[in-house]
């Protein structure tokens, strides 16, 4: 049913899953080995391969700044997202939950505020090291990494609802990563130009604008998407 | 509006239509290609820019409107079978899919050798090239979630999900020369005021893309029934279900819901 996620807000059940799920998920990322680095570290060696493969020149690096660490980026959280719905229709606790509470909203925001809290934002956090590791200036790579900062909402969300997608299939992973292409395109197009016009100096720019129309159409649009894919798993 | 729908969710009932609708469609689309190719190949002027490099365009636009409007019909049916639940329009929206994936390669094959002696490259990373690509991937994706997923209730269920997910880029698509400066040309046919090309010219143009529109009918039409027949055929194998299909319910009972549908009706 396409029940709008955030009417959900309005009842008591919303916060009920949403905080135990959160804090259950924290607990287990930082208590499993630094798994909750995984993201972080694929960003960090992405951006160092892509320093080698450029080539020293400065010209070179910073003018494809942008592009490399918004692609790192998304790939990083794009593959961190598939695990977080495998693991509780694993070991049961998702169809539990579900038959307590079936309005999964809670359930899925918890989800995306983890990806939030574990991939794209530290990611967003660490990247204006590695606009400078791309040779900018430390004032630009904070104004570019800004921008990052500004669609990492966006970059969870968008692969949270693919991993719901491809949750119902073996090969999941791969599939979710082949649907995310509608989806992640337009913010990788946008997320790319709003840096470089931050680089340059224009924060506010047009770019930088609809990325935050883009984060605000995609918190209303794929949240229901999402929840009903994990229904059709469910079922 | 439902009512219409519920007519046709009838499998029987379309199989019927269908019968008659398809030879139609098939007849006429192969008519208009013969008389619209010699039109378009030897009776239409040569472009005054682009000489006959321009005859390219009475493949490459037709291929590029069904292109767009398969994944436009795929997104309309996955809603219908969203909201009321007819396994005709998920069915008809799987049918869709191929010929839409076979148009979008055609679109950016045939763009691609047009753009090379007008763009001087194959290739460019155009809005609306790119976006015509991404349209590939998604119909790729929306073909592998069908393949995926093994329980054909299930993977219908799923595949609606993500044509209405992929629609958002159907817009980019067609806006895409408008929105950005973009080295495509801009619509000129469908436009607020009047086409912007010759009779001459427009006239073989319309009829190819009547006679690629009509031949998506018939390709969907025959996709479908022939997923009726398959699955009536699936019903004859196996007579007696056992008490896991019961409950499973691992094919999509089509003949269940022409029953639930004639029993709504009736």
């Amino acid at each position: 049913m396409l029940t709008p996620a955030w009417c959900a807000l309005a009842k008591g059940g919303f916060t009920r899953t949403l905080w135990p799920v959160l804090a259950r998920d924290l607990k287990t990322a930082t208590r499993t080995g630094g798994g909750w680095l995984q993201a972080l570290f694929f960003f960090a060696v992405f951006c160092t391969a892509a320093v080698f493969a450029i080539g020293p020149e400065r010209a070179a690096l910073s003018q494809t700044a942008a592009a490399m660490i918004w692609l790192g980026g998304a790939f990083a959280v794009q593959l961190a997202a598939p695990g977080i719905f495998s693991v509780d229709l694993e070991d049961g606790a998702l169809p539990a939950l579900a038959a307590e509470n079936p309005s999964l909203s809670g359930y899925y925001c918890a989800k995306v505020l983890l990806l939030i809290m574990l991939a794209s934002a530290p990611i967003a956090l660490l990247s204006p090291v590695f606009f400078i590791f791309f040779a900018l200036s430390p004032g630009n790579a904070l104004s570019a990494s800004a921008a990052v900062l500004m669609g990492a909402p966006t970059l969870a969300l968008t692969a949270a609802t693919t991993a719901a997608l491809g949750s119902g299939s073996k090969g999941g992973g791969v599939l979710s990563t082949a649907l995310a292409a509608p989806i992640v395109t337009p913010v990788i197009i946008f997320g790319v130009a709003a840096s470089e016009q931050a680089a340059t100096g224009v924060f506010f720019s047009p770019e930088l604008r609809i990325l935050g129309a883009l984060t605000l159409f995609y918190a209303v649009a794929l949240p229901p998407i999402a929840i009903s894919a994990l229904r059709v798993t469910l079922e | 509006m439902a009512t219409v729908f519920d007519t046709f969710a009838n499998p029987a009932r379309f199989e019927a239509l269908s019968k008659r609708l398809a030879p139609f469609c098939l007849i006429s689309a192969l008519l208009l290609i013969v008389i619209a190719t010699p039109l378009a190949l030897a009776f239409s002027p040569a472009d005054y820019q682009q000489g006959d490099a321009v005859r390219i365009k009475y493949v490459h636009v037709p291929a590029a409107w069904l292109a767009t409007l398969a994944f436009t019909f795929m997104a309309a049916m996955s809603a219908i079978a969203f909201v009321w639940r007819h396994p005709i329009a998920d069915e008809a929206a799987k049918s869709a899919a191929p010929v839409g994936l076979a148009m979008t390669g055609l679109t950016l094959f045939t763009g691609a050798i047009w753009g090379k002696p007008m763009w001087g490259a194959w290739w460019v990373w155009d809005v609306r090239l790119t976006s015509a690509l991404v349209l590939f991937f998604i119909y790729l994706g929306y073909l592998a979630v069908w393949d995926a997923v093994e329980d054909r209730t299930k993977a219908a269920k799923y595949a609606r999900l993500v044509a209405l997910t992929g629609f958002i880029n159907v817009p980019i698509v067609k806006f895409s020369v408008d929105w950005w400066n973009s080295l495509h040309q801009p619509a000129s046919i469908i436009r607020m005021d009047g086409p912007t090309i010759h009779s001459s010219m427009l006239t073989p143009l319309l009829m190819m893309i009547l006679a690629y529109s009509l031949f998506f009918g018939w390709f969907v039409l025959t996709g479908v029934e022939a997923s009726i027949l398959e699955t009536r055929a699936q019903r004859r194998v196996a007579p007696t279900p056992t008490p896991s299909t019961m409950t499973e319910a691992p094919r999509q009972p089509l003949a269940d819901a022409a029953s639930d549908t004639a029993r709504a009706n009736g």
